[in-house]
């Protein structure tokens, strides 16, 4: 039991923790799959936190992930860690989940907004208005443009995970990366946010 | 004002918390009753294949009884057709 007990601790450590509870869940063991969803929650909230800032969507999109999660489970061959695996289904989920948002009508920000939004000095800025603001400048972009964004300034994704993420080419992050950033600057245009590519 | 860099503004907006969730009981709520949804689709399907099954089965029955009939009239004519033509 010792020994187990420490084994798991490695292979937590390399980021394969809980690999018997994958398997355990992939052959229909909910409690396995119970504690799966209460070692990743943190990480899955965090991420789906980027796509969403309200709380009960915030809270629907986390359960939706380990939902999909479940239901995909035959899928996952343990090639990579499960945060991983499970990164990539949350990143579908809120990429579904902005794809919805804009089939409603949009209803854009005015400059008198925008002003409102940044008119605050950037000493007196915290994490929460900080993250605000970014996150609603890049709401102003289209779902392709903002996710590629989200991941690779608010995830730190280099161009590598991007893909992994997104499913994309490398060669097609780099462009959507470009793309997404010129949209970007014309957006910031309006505001007192400088933007440099 | 003083400008901001966006690039400024990300870094910031790292180091944001976000908040606590426990989605636990919801998420094995939830797969559990798609599971039992999978369950009901399956014993719907299950029903059904049985329920074809049997007609098949009844209408194989009856095809075998009206072919062997048939084929028993037509012998039966040939036999007496033969004995005729004797």
């Amino acid at each position: 039991m010792f020994s187990l007990k420490n084994q798991d601790k490695t292979i937590s450590h390399i980021g394969f923790s809980g690999q018997d509870d994958v398997q355990k869940s992939q052959n229909g063991d909910a409690e396995a799959f119970r504690r799966l969803v209460q070692r990743h929650q943190e990480h899955v909230s965090k991420l789906m936190w980027r796509f969403t800032r309200d709380k009960n969507s915030h809270q629907e999109l986390v359960q939706e992930s380990f939902v999909e999660a479940y239901l995909s489970l035959h899928s996952y061959k343990a090639r990579a860690p499960f945060e991983h695996w499970l990164s990539r289904i949350a990143t579908r989920v809120g990429y579904r989940y902005w794809k919805q948002l804009k089939r409603h009508p949009h209803v854009s920000l005015q400059d008198s907004d925008w002003k409102q939004i940044t008119e605050k000095q950037p000493e007196s800025i915290s994490p929460e208005d900080a993250a605000g603001i970014v996150h609603q400048c890049l709401s102003e972009l289209p779902p392709r443009d903002r996710l590629v964004l989200t991941l690779r300034y608010l995830e730190q994704c280099d161009v590598e995970e991007t893909a992994r993420r997104t499913g994309w080419s490398l060669s097609l992050v780099k462009v959507q990366t470009h793309r997404a950033k010129q949209k970007l600057k014309k957006v910031l245009e309006k505001t007192n946010i400088q933007f440099e590519m | 004002m003083k400008k901001q860099r966006f690039e400024n503004l990300v870094l910031l907006a790292c180091q944001e918390s976000c908040p606590c969730v426990d989605v636990t009981d919801g998420v094995i709520s939830a797969v559990s009753a798609v599971i039992h949804r999978n369950a009901k689709y399956d014993r719907t399907y299950t029903w059904m294949g049985a329920a074809s099954a049997a007609i098949a089965a009844c209408i194989l029955v009856a095809t075998t009884f009206f072919w062997q009939s048939s084929t028993d009239s037509v012998s039966e004519i040939m036999t007496y057709v033969s004995w005729v033509t004797q």
